[in-house]
């Protein structure tokens, strides 16, 4: 029994050491998507997986993000990693803005007006050329400037290792984060809240004021993975505020399992290899086909499975954990 | 100055009138019996003492303070919590974490809501159940759970809806005495609201009827069981007075 | 001024139609409490049924309209029947997420196949009257718009009939009303909820035919109309079907009369800033019944 205690530390050693054997840049590349995948996932996890708070506007947080240190960095010359930060409190500004109307819904009509609100950001940063002389360049999207060799400053690399190990560290962070969380005072509130938020409050639990706490922390870590993006992909486009990519990081806690520890990841590893194939294997009508499986996935899932993979797996752990507490 | 007065109150939703102009007074570590037939009013006077509903008039005095227009969570703080007819128990976290939800009401400090917690579980019997999911206790459990909760925010009125329903003989035997212990050991005032009339009768000091949204007696449990009005009430015209 | 007037007529008839698709979604989201976020993905469904029919058969949309009423009615009680019933007997409670999901992967298989088979290009369909409009008053009236419209609401009219005439009818009305009391008289709520599906479809079927005549088709099309209908049906408060249908003519008539002064995406946000501003404030909409 003594391996599956260990599981944990054996998966992290595997992915420490993945680039040193692997050396093809494909795997690669499909490597850091899966854990880039996990990061967003698991950012979303916190407000809708943690707290219950299902969200389908998180793909605004990853838009502003990427927006906000893009432009930081060609207007005010500030380095991507610095703007990492000031982006993620942007976000968490914003996040405020918009928890406050939609917390005071329910339900499906929470959903829709998280849908809504990232919906209205694409369509303004689409149809907006210029704010107050910066150019966001609307539907064409912006370009950051290739800077060559290796560098944390301006946050490029040519050598991919590096976007390979850093993804894995902020993964690694805000998986440590999230444990934390949820045993905390916080966690445990949230989890109430999660359950039955009228019991919560009759319990003395202001609930909208730590829906919003989850909403701040999981809009500060959406909006690094914006910033990731755009330092990896070098070009950033108004469809990253697009409902259908919140659906798509939501659709990856889900089917691995919202609210916990490693949902996001499970799913992350199952679906990522799934557009990454039919990605290899059908170029042109690939954006189409993926979307399909996802599709596909997600009904599959919804029927059969809807907490998701990891917690019919991990009631076999809990003895262990129980043991561990 | 009065521990806790309800004054005229009054709550309507649209052409349903829930409470009529009622009122009551509840003193320091006594335990009221709210009985009266289904759809009297007992679970709305609940849910607007406890800030779910506002009353359209009215007034809740708790040591002077008006609880109308406060949230739910405020009115948990200021000692007044109830527990619900149909258990509600946090299903995905353990017996342990549901009470130290309540417990943090009182505490920051993860270990001291860790340790009152443990008392209160205790004290209930529930012990050896702590590390369990809330979802997988009988439903007796998820009841003691559920007060466990409740006196975890440390409160001055504990508001019990229905606790003795779907319980057996001995179940219920065993919850009367444990109301009785807690009123006992923590001093604390106890409205509840009961069908299993025998044990309301065992139970309470007094015993207050509404009917249709109204109070319509009030008094120590034998007067009462024996008011015509109450007898009506609950049976109908053929069994009321003459 | 004349040009507002034109925008306002424009966006009325618009609206009627938007009003009459959202009523479809009022019925499902009302009755069954099923968030179907593939409503328009179905809708886009029924305009490519009507064009293929068009383009093969040579059958005029009006008149395809039916059997593409027919084809959403089967599909509609086909996918409530086998995949969200097994969910509704499953989770107690209407699971909003769950179900929500579920339509979601349906709206990205049905988006995502059309997208393969029929590819990214705009289509429309061109029969002897798109294109030609009515001159009333020096006023340009477009005639699909005006015909889907007035069809629109003869229909709307017709399922206010059934819903209070037919023994049907009154079942639905009596579930959406109280479940748990339908239920104990009787009624087998699980076949209402595949009865209201199919209809809801079906009145798709209709829409798409009436807007494949101005509007164009592509696999994309349903993302705009699912989100809109949304929004005009909490706009025109749940339930209420005189509300959806006038809550849709005044979107209407906003995007209309808006595309005149800035481009036609911000109009699109301008609503949304609109349903946010409504949820928060009046969440039972303009005329609806629903107690929170």
């Amino acid at each position: 029994m003594a391996w599956k205690r260990n599981l944990p530390y054996l998966a992290l050693l595997i992915a420490i050491l993945f680039p040193i054997f692997v050396r093809d840049p494909y795997f690669l590349h499909a490597a850091i998507m899966i854990l880039f995948s996990a990061y967003l996932a698991s950012s979303w996890n916190i407000i809708g997986g943690l707290a219950g708070q299902h969200s389908f506007g998180h793909s605004a947080f990853l838009g502003i993000g990427a927006y906000s240190s893009t432009l930081l960095l060609l207007y005010l010359n500030i380095p991507p990693f610095l703007g990492m930060i000031l982006g993620g409190m942007i976000a968490s500004l914003v996040s405020i803005g918009i928890g406050y109307p939609c917390f005071k819904l329910r339900g499906p009509y929470f959903a829709l007006s998280t849908l809504a609100f990232t919906e209205i950001f694409r369509i303004v940063v689409t149809t907006t050329e210029t704010i107050g002389g910066i150019d966001l360049r609307g539907a064409a999207g912006i370009l950051i400037p290739l800077r060559k060799g290796n560098s944390f400053l301006n946050f490029q690399f040519a050598d991919k290792t590096f976007y390979y190990y850093i993804i894995l560290a902020m993964l690694f962070l805000i998986l440590f984060i999230y444990k934390r969380m949820e045993k905390s005072r916080l966690g445990i509130f949230l989890s109430a809240i999660r359950d039955n938020e009228e019991a919560a409050r009759s319990l003395g639990i202001s609930a909208t004021r730590y829906k919003m706490i989850a909403l701040i922390v999981s809009g500060f870590f959406g909006a690094t993975a914006g910033t990731f993006y755009a330092q990896f992909f070098l070009y950033i486009e108004p469809i990253l505020f697009s409902s259908a990519l919140s659906i798509e990081i939501l659709l990856v806690a889900i089917v691995g399992g919202a609210g916990t520890l490693t949902g996001p990841l499970i799913g992350a590893l199952m679906l990522t290899p799934v557009s990454e194939m039919t990605r290899a294997y059908l170029g042109g009508t690939y954006a189409g086909v993926q979307l399909i499986l996802y599709g596909a996935i997600l009904v599959a899932v919804m029927m059969f499975a809807p907490q998701g993979i990891v917690p019919p797996l991990s009631r076999r752990y809990r003895s262990l954990f129980e043991r561990r507490a | 100055m009065a521990f806790f007065v309800i004054q005229g109150l009054h709550k309507h939703f649209g052409g349903l009138v829930a409470v009529r102009d009622f009122s009551m007074t509840i003193e320091r570590g006594e335990i009221v019996g709210l009985i009266g037939p289904n759809g009297a009013g007992k679970t709305t006077l609940f849910n607007v003492i406890t800030g779910f509903h506002s009353p359209q008039r009215g007034q809740i005095l708790f040591k002077s303070k008006n609880l109308v227009g406060l949230g739910p969570d405020k009115i948990c703080q200021l000692g007044i919590v109830r527990t619900f007819q149909i258990v509600m128990p946090f299903q995905t976290l353990t017996v342990l974490d549901n009470a130290k939800v309540a417990a943090f009401c009182r505490t920051r400090s993860n270990e001291e809501a860790t340790q009152s917690s443990m008392e209160i579980l205790e004290f209930l019997g529930l012990k050896d159940k702590i590390h369990l999911p809330a979802g997988n206790l009988t439903l007796s459990q998820k009841k003691k759970l559920e007060m466990a909760r409740a006196l975890a925010t440390q409160p001055e009125v504990l508001l019990l809806d229905e606790t003795l329903a779907g319980l057996n003989a001995t179940e219920i035997e065993g919850m009367v005495e444990t109301v009785r212990k807690i009123r006992a050991e923590k001093g604390v005032a106890i409205v509840a609201v009961e069908h299993v009339m025998r044990a309301v009768m065992k139970i309470s000091d007094r015993i207050v009827v509404m009917d249709q949204g109204q109070k319509i007696a009030e008094g120590p449990p034998q007067e009462v069981v024996r008011n015509p009005e109450v007898i009506k009430a609950y049976l109908g015209e053929e069994y009321g007075p003459a | 001024m004349f040009s507002l007037i034109e925008a306002t007529i424009g966006g009325i008839l618009m609206g009627g139609l938007y009003g009459f698709i959202a009523v479809s979604l009022s019925l499902i989201f009302g009755v069954a409490k099923i968030v179907n976020f593939a409503h328009g993905a179905l809708l886009m469904v029924a305009m490519f049924f009507v064009y293929w029919i068009l383009v093969l058969l040579k059958i005029d949309p009006y008149l395809a309209a039916l059997l593409a009423a027919a084809f959403l009615f089967f599909f509609g009680y086909f996918f409530q029947n086998f995949f969200i019933e097994p969910i509704l007997k499953r989770e107690k409670e209407t699971a909003p997420l769950t179900v929500i999901l579920l339509t979601s992967g349906l709206m990205l298989m049905l988006e995502n196949i059309a997208l393969l088979l029929f590819g990214a290009d705009y289509r429309m369909v061109k029969t002897s009257y798109t294109g030609k409009s009515w001159s009333v008053g020096g006023m340009m009236i477009i005639q699909p718009r005006m015909i889907g419209f007035l069809l629109s609401l003869i229909l709307v009219f017709l399922l206010e009939l059934y819903l209070r005439k037919t023994n049907l009818g009154r079942a639905i009305r009596a579930t959406s009303q109280d479940r748990e009391a339908a239920r104990l008289m009787g009624i087998d709520d699980y076949r209402v909820y595949k009865i209201v599906f199919g209809i809801g479809t079906t009145m798709l079927g209709f829409a798409g035919s009436f807007l494949s005549s101005f509007y164009y088709i592509h696999p994309a099309i349903g993302e705009i109309f699912v989100l809109k209908s949304f929004v005009i049906v909490v706009l025109g408060g749940l339930g209420s079907i005189s509300g959806a249908l006038l809550a849709g003519i005044i979107v209407g008539v906003i995007e209309s009369l808006g595309a005149q002064f800035m481009n036609s995406a911000m109009t699109e946000s301008l609503i949304f800033i609109i349903f946010i501003a409504f949820l928060v404030v009046k969440p039972t909409g303009l005329l609806g019944k629903r107690r929170e």
